[in-house]
């Protein structure tokens, strides 16, 4: 029963060893844990050797409204942190086949892991470019597909989800490359049953417009964001502005592309290789508002910064005369948020009425929703999500006790 | 293991397109893997003993003649003529008309008809000209139509029974019965989702009421000719039709009617058990199975891509898309869970390590292809070198369920029941 909306197959790689062993998820995991961000500690409590484990939550990868998640929660010490892998990273990890990798030891030389299809493969990529986007097409075109997502240790800290910055505040990609490890590569063409099919659909579609009629005073794209939460209008007008994009299965378009090598206005694919930026991170934007900073300069600052893998609020704050050494050196310079695991990336505070942070990120990061998303909007309630996990998972569980455990992921 | 005798040849040599794969599709969800693979050699050769049947179904008809040749046109008369069943549908019926009989085709005679669907100067196509005219003698062939057409079965003939339904016409006959060939089947137009390639009422005059199907005698055999591929498994209903003939023709036994009805008892809890009692392979054979599937999983990821390419390629006479990538690395894909049931087998190593070197081999082909497209070449002998090495690779695979699984490994659900 405890199957649905999984895979039921964990990973266990061992980088120094060169070994990845495909497991059954342990009983009693997903209904004690739910999954994402909760389940892995209880991995990583099961595999001590172990300190990073890459999960996904039981909606990830599913109609859910803002399902794009999977977690990559890493323990450093005694420190533990949970980054969310949005935009199409996590859902495609899910589909993979793999619903846990577990990330043990070390290797000497660099090594990509390949997850298709339930099939894990650990390459050599020692001839991957050091530079990160030459090193994701590099990987696209010796896996054939161009929709192959990419996690990628650059040449800074910052974790890169393929071209564009992900939501590591951590150093991520620091830590991948330093033990060896420099990319992990998913293509998902699996399928995920759930308990109830139709009702669960149902459900879904009908929380679909929900959610989308309660973000309409929010508007759109990361200047929305910024707007609620600085209580004003977002005055730094975008006219590089391409479009607009959403992460899987989201109603909140909340990545910008912006086009500064040519015409915003320009639809077609044929002109410049690399015209712009989609930008991931509305503190980044936030500062260079802040700083009154020339646009289009700002915006070529945050695409070197997302190339090298720099953090990308500190890449803002360095300024736009900053070299590529100060980029990399720059901090994450991220939101004010309470303390805890979870990534300073989305918004510090609801932007609704009523809403806790920590309890709105423990719910996301435990059940595969956008971090962002669960902020903006307070539809996805404890009933509704209860609703969901029951028609998808068929695990009948109380409101207060989905947050007790989701809880448990902050600790 | 249970030995499973094959009684049914499907001709998958060159000039066949991928539609060959569709027979596979049929006879799997009737629990049936009693098929053998037929190249040209086999029928020049005249290599059809122990067979009770011999299909062909969609291609490159003047390839399969010409590959065929004068010696595979007598090989398929002693056949048929010695008491075996004859089944074309779409080039597979074009191939056998006394009337369509200019060389390449003189050779192949076992059943009197022509066809309506033939002119000097077709009217200008509606849609898809790509897929609309072949050069016949003086004119063309020409199809009215592309997609799912209604076809209704002849009222008082062994087929009557199952009324009206939808299969799909890719290129096939608009018949015109001679004498001894029984009308079985008539066109009753387009159902929806057919593209219509000329204007409505030269379409109606080919596709209403004229023959879809029709069936003769020569000599102890039997031949049948279909427009429509009634085993094309997009259109489940069709099936019946083709499961209908095989039955009143005995080349399906009870046998297979039972594991049929077996089939839709839940494929899913099959499945389950098929994993859980499945015997353990020995560790080379384990290690192969886990490099045939990295290779077939990482062919359709890469296949995936080819649809961004705005391309087809012109093989022979037929038309060639990257779909058809797809489709063979999917259908591929669909039956690598059930070589776990063959590893197991005596000789499966060797198999095994066979289709990891063709599935390589094609993965290798498919990124030449894409390099090709990327320098804005067309890749033309690219092309014809890929789906020549699915083609074979889909044989090599399908042939290792059929000999090393049991009768039940790798029965896939197209839908078709």
């Amino acid at each position: 029963m405890m199957e649905f909306l999984f895979n039921g197959t964990m990973l266990v790689v061992d980088l120094e060893g060169r070994r990845c062993e495909e497991l059954a998820l342990p009983e009693g995991l997903l209904s004690g844990c739910l999954g994402g961000a909760r389940a892995n500690l209880a991995l990583l409590e099961e595999y001590p050797e172990a300190d990073m484990v890459l999960g996904a939550g039981p909606f990830t990868g599913l109609p859910v409204p803002g399902a794009c998640l999977s977690v990559a929660t890493w323990k450093e010490g005694e420190r533990i942190s949970h980054t969310p892998l949005h935009l199409f990273a996590g859902m495609e990890l899910k589909l993979s086949g793999f619903d846990f990798v577990i990330i043990k030891g070390g290797s000497a030389d660099p090594l990509y892991l390949w997850l298709h299809d339930g099939i894990a493969d650990l390459e050599e990529a020692e001839a991957l470019p050091r530079d990160g986007w030459e090193a994701v097409d590099a990987l696209r075109r010796e896996l054939g597909e161009d929709l192959v997502q990419v996690l990628i240790a650059g040449e800074g800290p910052c974790l890169g989800l393929g071209y564009w910055s992900s939501a590591d505040r951590v150093g991520l990609g620091k830590a991948w490359r330093e033990r060896g490890l420099r990319a992990v590569c998913a293509r998902g063409l699996g399928i995920l049953d759930a308990a109830e099919p139709d009702a669960f659909a149902e459900t879904c579609a009908r929380l679909l417009g929900e959610v989308r009629g309660s973000l309409a005073p929010i508007g759109h794209g990361l200047e929305g964001i910024i707007e609620r939460l600085g209580g004003k209008e977002f005055d730094y007008p975008l006219p590089l502005l391409h479009r607009r994009r959403s992460c899987f299965s989201c109603p909140y378009d909340c990545n910008d592309f912006l086009k500064t090598e040519e015409d915003p206005a320009r639809m077609d694919a044929d002109g410049e290789d690399e015209p712009g930026l989609l930008l991931t991170d509305a503190r980044s934007l936030a500062i260079l508002e802040e700083k009154g900073a020339d646009l289009r300069e700002g915006v070529r600052l945050l695409r070197r910064a997302a190339r090298l893998g720099a953090f990308p609020a500190g890449a803002a704050a360095a300024g736009t005369g900053a070299d590529d050494r100060e980029l990399l050196e720059a901090g994450p310079c991220s939101w004010e948020v309470p303390q805890g695991p979870f990534s300073p990336w989305a918004a510090p505070r609801p932007l609704f009425e009523g809403g806790d942070w920590k309890e709105r990120q423990a719910l996301a990061y435990t059940l595969g929703i956008c971090p962002q998303l669960m902020l903006l909007t307070p539809v996805l309630s404890g009933e509704t999500l209860c609703e969901l996990l029951l028609r998808g998972m068929g695990l009948e569980v109380e409101p207060q006790d989905m947050l007790r455990i989701c809880l448990e992921a902050a600790v | 293991m249970q030995e499973i005798e094959p009684v049914i040849g499907i001709y998958a040599g060159e000039g066949a397109s991928h539609s060959w794969t569709w027979f596979i599709s049929f006879l799997e969800a009737r629990g049936s893997r009693g098929y053998r693979f037929l190249e040209g050699s086999d029928l020049r050769e005249d290599r059809l003993e122990g067979l009770r049947a011999v299909l062909i179904g969609g291609g490159d008809v003047e390839a399969i003649a010409r590959e065929l040749g004068e010696k595979g046109a007598r090989a398929l008369e002693g056949f048929v003529g010695s008491g075996g069943l004859y089944f074309g549908s779409c080039a597979g019926a074009y191939l056998v008309m006394e009337g369509v009989d200019l060389p390449p085709y003189t050779p192949f005679r076992l059943i009197e008809a022509g066809i309506a669907n033939y002119s000097p100067a077709p009217p200008p196509p509606l849609n898809l000209p790509h897929k609309y005219k072949v050069a016949y003698g003086r004119g063309f062939v020409f199809h009215p139509a592309y997609g799912p057409v209604w076809v209704e079965m002849q009222e008082g003939s062994f087929l009557g029974e199952l009324g009206t339904v939808a299969a799909a016409l890719y290129g096939g006959p608009v018949i015109v019965p001679g004498k001894g060939c029984e009308r079985l089947a008539v066109y009753r137009g387009p159902h929806a989702g057919c593209l219509p390639m000329v204007e409505e009422r030269l379409l109606l005059r080919l596709l209403q009421n004229t023959c879809a199907a029709a069936c003769g005698t020569y000599g102890r055999g039997r031949v049948y000719i279909c427009g429509p591929h009634f085993e094309c498994p997009y259109y489940p209903e069709g099936g019946r039709v083709l499961e209908r003939i095989l039955q009143e023709e005995n080349i399906f036994s009870a046998r297979e009617r039972k594991q049929a009805a077996r089939l839709r008892e839940g494929r899913a809890r099959r499945d389950r058990e098929m994993r859980s009692t499945a015997p353990a392979a020995e560790p080379k054979a384990a290690g192969l199975l886990e490099e045939v599937r990295r290779e077939l999983s990482n062919l359709r990821i890469a296949a995936r891509w080819m649809e961004s390419f705005q391309v087809r390629w012109k093989l022979g006479a037929k038309v060639w898309e990257p779909e058809k990538i797809i489709y063979y690395a999917d259908f591929l894909w669909d039956r690598a869970d059930a070589l776990k049931e063959c590893a197991a087998a005596e000789g499966a190593a060797e198999d095994l390590e066979e289709l990891t070197e063709k599935a390589a081999g094609a993965r290798l082909a498919l990124r030449e292809l894409r390099s090709r497209l990327e320098r804005g070449e067309e890749g033309l002998s690219e092309a014809e070198d890929l789906f020549r090495r699915l083609r074979i690779l889909t044989m090599r695979l399908l042939e290792c369920l059929r000999d090393r699984g049991s009768w039940r490994s790798g029965l896939v659900s197209s839908g078709q029941r």
